[in-house]
């Protein structure tokens, strides 16, 4: 299973050598094309994830036992 | 009393009696004492001054060099020692006071000198190097929280990390953060924590005394911490509080607050920056299509595409016209040159002729004058010339003798001749 944080970093890392890339300007015309159409599809991606908002944090006791975590709890 | 001074102690008599009584007895020749010290102070003699105080009360005491030069372990305001002392009385003065002969840490203080014992310990065994942090996640995406499940600290923490970075799940790992049976807890959890493969880890704990605190100045704890591969950040107690703790893990936050901060990015930062990439990119594109339409136009208006034989007819004029300038030279080289083959003709003419007169009247002359020198003209000019019978020429008397016959050459002809005398000029 993908570790979201690692291909986020890692799309985000791309993204930004794209940018710099097509803004160099060295690049043949064809793979220009091809960066573009890469680095919008990691920029909509990335925006997606930054959008994702989590519900509930949660707490695990010592049996590993997973419970939704309220804070107004006194035990 | 009936107000009478006969009576009457003086006051250095009372001052002596009291200095009698305490330093006869025996028990205060030699006691322990507990208390706090407070208005500690060192003299410029090097003698300790300072008070020993409980929740009531206070009493003087005063640690000689000869005692205190001893003593190993810093002195605090506030601390809580054990000393050995006897009770000294200043009889002019009307005080008595401890006389310290040594001084030992206790309770709180006992406390603080293990804590500084067991950080040189830990610093010594590289475990506060800067080399062994690991660097946090610059986006991550699950957080854990070790901490008590009840209090501001967690709650604080959970809304710091909601407000700034939604996206992240967090898990909490309720743990006890003080008292006694904390100390294995917290280790356990943290163990625990590590091993469920987070991005981050908080340890942490909202203010409280340094007893409170203390859990997190033990050496199970410190090595639970230093044992987690997962990043690990603290936020424990208030700005001021520093505990072992805080030495061990990969970062320090002030506090629990402080600590959820650090592990995050602001989101409306992040999505700045993605949205900022992307118009990048359009720009970037955007202008290279520029670039290569300007090209594509250039090209399309460029003579030599439009016409292709254009550049042939340019070199073959300019060929012609070299052509032309050749043969131009041609000529007039071949011209100047005949010229002066003529020229040169001319001169070789005249000169001949020149030289032929010369030759010939050069030639007239020598004749003549050969002629001139010639006998034969000598000769017609009445001169003879003596020979004799071998034909030699006669010019000296020495050459002939009397009566010899010689030939004598005239004009016309010769005679013969005797010669009947000489005679000497």
């Amino acid at each position: 299973m993908e570790n979201p944080a690692v291909t986020f970093e890692e799309a985000m890392k791309r993204l930004e050598e794209i940018v710099r890339q097509l803004e160099n300007g060295k690049v043949p015309l064809e793979q220009s094309l091809n960066l573009f159409e890469e680095g919008v599809r990691l920029s909509k991606y990335c925006q997606e994830i930054l959008q994702r908002v989590e519900a509930h944090a949660v707490k695990i006791n010592e049996n590993g036992v997973i419970k939704d975590f309220n804070p107004t709890e006194t035990k | 009393m009936n107000g009478t001074t006969t009576n009457a102690y003086s006051v250095s008599e009372i001052n002596a009696l009291v200095k009698e009584t305490i330093q006869g007895n025996l028990l205060f020749r030699k006691l322990l004492v507990k208390g706090e010290i407070s208005n500690y102070k060192i003299h410029t003699t090097g003698i300790w001054y300072f008070s020993l105080k409980d929740e009531r009360s206070r009493i003087k005491a005063i640690m000689f060099v000869s005692a205190n030069r001893f003593v190993k372990m810093p002195i605090q305001e506030g601390m809580s020692v054990l000393v050995q002392a006897s009770v000294g009385v200043y009889e002019q003065g009307g005080e008595y006071q401890l006389i310290v002969e040594t001084i030992n840490p206790l309770g709180a203080g006992l406390l603080f000198l293990q804590f500084e014992q067991l950080k040189k310990q830990l610093f010594s065994e590289g475990l506060f190097d800067d080399s062994r942090k690991i660097s946090l996640p610059l986006y991550p995406f699950h957080i854990g929280l070790i901490t008590a499940p009840t209090g501001a600290a967690v709650q604080d923490m959970i809304t710091t990390i909601r407000r700034r970075w939604p996206i992240a799940k967090i898990t909490v790992f309720p743990t006890l953060v003080q008292g006694k049976t904390a100390v294995p807890q917290i280790a356990q959890t943290l163990q625990f924590a590590d091993q469920q493969g987070l991005d981050v880890l908080i340890v942490a704990r909202g203010g409280g005394s340094i007893e409170d605190l203390w859990a997190f100045n033990d050496e199970i704890v410190a090595r639970a911490i230093a044992d987690c591969a997962t990043p690990i950040v603290s936020g424990i107690g208030h700005e001021t509080d520093t505990t072992i703790a805080d030495f061990v893990v990969d970062h320090r936050a002030p506090t629990p607050t402080g600590a959820a901060e650090m592990v995050t990015p602001l989101k409306s930062e992040v999505l700045a920056t993605v949205l900022d990439f992307r118009l990048r990119l359009e720009q970037a594109l955007f202008l290279r299509l520029q670039r290569e339409q300007e090209r594509l136009q250039n090209l399309k208006t460029n003579p030599n595409l439009i016409d292709p034989f254009r550049l042939i007819r340019m070199q073959s004029l300019h060929f012609d016209q070299l052509a032309f300038r050749l043969v131009g030279f041609a000529n007039t080289f071949m011209v100047s040159k005949k010229q002066q083959l003529e020229h040169l003709q001319l001169l070789l003419g005249k000169n001949f002729k020149i030289i032929f007169e010369n030759a010939t009247n050069q030639f007239q002359r020598n004749v003549a004058h050969l002629d001139s020198l010639s006998p034969l003209n000598v000769i017609h000019r009445g001169y003879a010339v003596l020979e004799n019978e071998a034909g030699t020429v006669v010019s000296e008397l020495a050459h002939v003798e009397i009566n010899q016959t010689v030939q004598i050459r005239l004009k016309d002809g010769r005679v013969s001749a005797k010669i009947t005398k000489k005679e000497r000029l």
